[in-house]
């Protein structure tokens, strides 16, 4: 089977082009899929997870053709070739696949790749925020997508003080876990209802807060996340956000966040409170 | 009073995982059940988040009153950025197990299997 893909970043036309892909692997019989990228003079890093989980069924059986050198190189250095390319400003965080019941490892690989490597400083309350926001969002693959794996990665661009960071599931999807618990609604519109409401309770124990308290960080920091489940499409950026329906549906939930690392916000830092208060 | 310290308990400065969030639950709800005083230290969590502390201290408020929690409980060591994360579990899962009809009908909050 012979598929072709274009440039691939966040924009809601390249997630229609990744849904489309999806579908086809999804459907393909068996035997080998040439994935033709003649066509693709960018792929953003992040896409790298999404693409993982779009192509999960056939990941063995599947050979990238016609690349163009540069999007080679930069696909190398994210970790999607078994052949690996040494690069030097190390600002890859390398593709790296998990089981969801692997927190503590996601947490060590994250602050691994994301401390003292080459990355610029973030300032404290910012780089704390974001490591929390990035748990939460593996969390939430672990308990509520019911996710067989999760990818990550990401990509420092200094010069334009940007941080982007990917993380995607093989699970059930946001829209199919509110179903589980009687709320129905339109793909697009649960992401919506997960980024305003937090999540659900399970058994005695209230829910994270998860996806509301990344929305709430990227607000108040002027980035920018989107996230894809199943056939909805949400965006936010520079505190915009919209939400569509995807053409075809995307196996999973994939959330990308940009983070503006010049940010001087003290988010929780800003005022103190009384340990005394706090029950 | 002892202090129970999150990182021991947890056997990691990485407290992110709802599973040992229970871990610490029932060690802190078995010191609460025998009226003992708990002074929880966050001292060397390098990182939290809130389905950790629903686990740990949000189920709390479905098992004992919010009189015996706050006559019981203390919490030190802790940073700004954590007594937040804290402060915003606390009053959800208060707020939630006060009226919890109401809360799911307000904030569309309900069960999981």
């Amino acid at each position: 089977m012979d598929l072709a893909i274009t440039n691939l970043d966040h924009s809601y036309q390249c997630y229609c082009a990744l849904t489309r892909i999806a579908a086809a692997v999804a459907n393909a019989p068996p035997g080998r899929i040439n994935v033709d990228c003649s066509a693709a003079r960018f792929i953003s890093s992040g896409m790298t997870a999404h693409l993982q989980v779009a192509l999960a069924p056939w990941a063995r059986s599947i050979a990238f053709t016609n690349l163009r050198p540069e999007v080679k190189v930069a696909l190398a250095k994210n970790g999607l070739f078994r052949e690996k390319v040494q690069e030097r400003g190390r600002t890859t965080i390398p593709l790296t696949k998990f089981h969801p019941s692997e927190a503590k490892r996601f947490a060590a690989y994250s602050g691994e790749h994301l401390r003292d490597k080459g990355i610029p400083r973030m300032s404290q309350p910012l780089e704390a925020k974001f490591f929390e926001s990035i748990d939460e969002l593996f969390q939430n693959c672990a308990l509520h997508s019911k996710a067989d794996l999760v990818f990550s990665c990401g990509q420092l661009f200094p010069k334009m003080r940007v941080l982007e960071f990917a993380i995607a599931d093989t699970g059930i999807g946001i829209a199919k876990s509110l179903e589980r618990i009687g709320k129905f609604y339109r793909p697009d519109r649960a992401i919506e209802w997960a980024m305003h409401h937090g999540t659900s309770r399970i058994g005695d124990v209230p829910g994270g807060l998860g996806l509301k308290i990344i929305r709430e960080f990227i607000e108040l920091n002027g980035g920018e996340i989107t996230v894809v489940s199943d056939q909805g499409f949400w965006q936010m950026r520079r505190r915009s956000s919209v939400a569509k329906l995807l053409p075809f549906r995307f196996p999973g939930t994939a959330v990308t966040l940009k983070v503006d690392t010049s940010d001087t916000n003290f988010y929780d830092f800003a005022t103190p409170i009384d340990p005394g208060s706090i029950f | 009073m002892t202090a129970i310290r999150v990182s021991e308990v947890v056997g990691s400065k990485i407290c992110v995982a709802a599973e040992d969030g229970h871990t610490l639950h029932n060690v802190i709800a078995d010191r609460i059940q025998a009226k003992q005083d708990v002074q929880l230290s966050f001292a060397g969590v390098e990182r939290l988040t809130t389905a950790f502390l629903n686990a740990a201290i949000g189920q709390l408020y479905g098992e004992f009153s919010e009189e015996q929690i706050r006559q019981h409980m203390q919490v030190i060591d802790a940073t700004t950025a954590q007594l937040s994360l804290l402060k915003k579990v606390v009053d959800g899962a208060k707020r939630f197990f006060r009226d919890p009809k109401q809360y799911r009908a307000n904030s569309g909050v309900d069960d999981e299997e």
